[in-house]
């Protein structure tokens, strides 16, 4: 199963709703962007990615 | 609403000259000049090489304790050695992320060296991190623990 599908599914889950769900990709169209969006992504972060951006993510997304 | 979360600045205290062009530099200099490094080039294994690259990661974060959780400790002699024939800088110690909120996250990728890559990072700083290797095991696991965040993989097997 793919990140997009499963993107579907956890969104289905009344457990995932409000958590964050960021994708990791090499993908840099818009469409790969927005049809994770519209599965229900909360952000992206693109590969290569530093180590510093993994704690970004989770500082800012995280302690809201 | 979507965002763009890359550029994001970071206040914890991972060495901030640990970046991907810093990792291939090293891991050039490791595969040319260690023994481990050209037994890699003599395979011709391109996932071998890269493996070498995690392994330099994982060196620099620190050994594996009994706990799961990265314990900092020195470089690696080869390692260290690697770093200063591409003249770089070595990676300062991580200091304590005292600031850091606890969060369980879980990581779904079908490359285990990614999954690594996150939970070492991500497990630094006393994050809970599970992994999922692709998008059924992810849901598998959602559906048995609660999660304050999910990184994943978009194209998996």
């Amino acid at each position: 199963m793919n990140g997009i599908d499963m993107i579907r599914g956890l969104r289905k889950m009344p457990a995932m709703n409000g958590v964050p769900i960021v994708f990791i990709t090499t993908e840099s169209d818009d469409a790969a962007k927005q049809e994770a969006k519209a599965a229900g992504a909360t952000g992206w972060i693109t590969k290569p990615f530093k180590p510093e951006q993994l704690h970004a993510v989770v500082a800012k997304l995280v302690r809201a | 609403m979507i965002e763009e979360l890359e550029h994001l600045k970071s206040g914890f205290c991972l060495p901030q000259n640990l970046t991907m062009a810093t990792v291939g530099e090293v891991k050039r200099s490791f595969l040319e000049t260690t023994p481990a490094g050209r037994a890699r080039i003599d395979a011709g294994a391109v996932e071998a090489i890269d493996l070498v690259g995690m392994q330099l990661i994982i060196a620099m974060l620190g050994e594996e304790t009994d706990a799961g959780a990265p314990r900092l400790s020195a470089l690696s002699a080869p390692v260290a050695q690697a770093f200063q024939r591409a003249g770089v800088p070595l990676p300062r110690p991580p200091e304590p992320a005292a600031q850091a909120t606890m969060a369980t996250i879980l990581t779904v990728d079908d490359s285990p060296s990614v999954r690594q890559m996150v939970k070492l990072v991500l497990s630094s700083s006393g994050h809970a991190v599970t992994e999922a290797c692709d998008g059924s095991d992810g849901l598998a696991k959602a559906s048995a623990q609660k999660f304050d965040l999910v990184l994943t993989d978009l194209n998996m097997r």
